[in-house]
């Protein structure tokens, strides 16, 4: 199926390609996503709405920015039908603005997706310490990312796009 | 919206599996016990207030294009 999108044109996405979010995330409206990814070494990824061509958020893996960060318990995967000894990928929603040394990462709420079914579900990380406007480079300069890659489980449901028109 | 009176150690029972005790009350502070279904995510409400705030930040934010890192 395709599916249009503002950032990166038409989008021609197979089923696998289709997150699906029971429960959306957190007051934004939507069940389906993709991930889009626009370009081999960019470790920054944006979850694109399928149901709202200009609704599209920058996320990455937080553990790229945050080694240390880890997820507790996580009571919200029994709501997808997902079990914590499978491959879960987690992602942080990035806010960024023109200036990329005011970027900040939101480590309360990871975005959790189960590389098996697909399904999606934003969870709440309560440990101590976490912020929901965490300075993108507290731990890493820009640099440092070249080297990190930008998934760990979902390769196959990345949509891979040249780059942003 | 239903409105319950209840003490201190009573309880209030929300289907077959969850249940809400009052465990204590102090000043205008209230501590209540859920028990409820692992399933079931019990959070404080502000924290989904803050998470949507964000959410939205982000998506309003976003650029058309990210920078090349």
């Amino acid at each position: 199926m395709n599916c249009e999108s503002t950032r990166f044109g038409t989008l021609e996405l197979d089923d696998e390609h289709v997150l699906h979010f029971p429960h959306g995330l957190v007051g934004i409206p939507g069940q389906f996503w993709a991930l889009v990814s626009t370009g081999e070494d960019s470790v920054i990824l944006w979850l694109q709405s399928l149901e709202d061509a200009d609704l599209a958020l920058p996320v990455c893996r937080p553990q790229i920015v945050a080694p240390d960060y880890k997820i507790g318990t996580v009571p919200e995967l029994q709501g997808i039908d997902a079990d914590v000894g499978e491959p879960i990928e987690q992602l942080a929603v990035v806010t960024a603005t023109d200036s990329l040394a005011d970027w900040t990462i939101n480590l309360v709420g990871p975005i959790l997706i189960s590389a098996r079914t697909g399904k999606g579900v934003q969870a709440i990380n309560e440990r101590d310490g976490l912020s929901l406007r965490a300075p993108m480079w507290q731990h890493v300069e820009p640099s440092d990312l070249a080297s990190a890659s930008a998934v760990e489980y979902l390769d196959l449901r990345l949509v891979r796009v040249d780059e942003e028109r | 919206m239903l409105v319950i009176s209840r003490k201190v150690d009573e309880q209030v029972r929300i289907g077959d599996e969850i249940t809400v005790r009052i465990l204590g009350v102090q000043g205008n502070v209230v501590r209540i016990g859920i028990d409820a279904p692992k399933s079931v995510v019990v959070h404080r409400e502000e924290v989904f207030e803050q998470i949507a705030g964000a959410n939205k930040q982000a998506a309003a934010q976003a650029p058309r294009a990210l920078p090349k890192l």
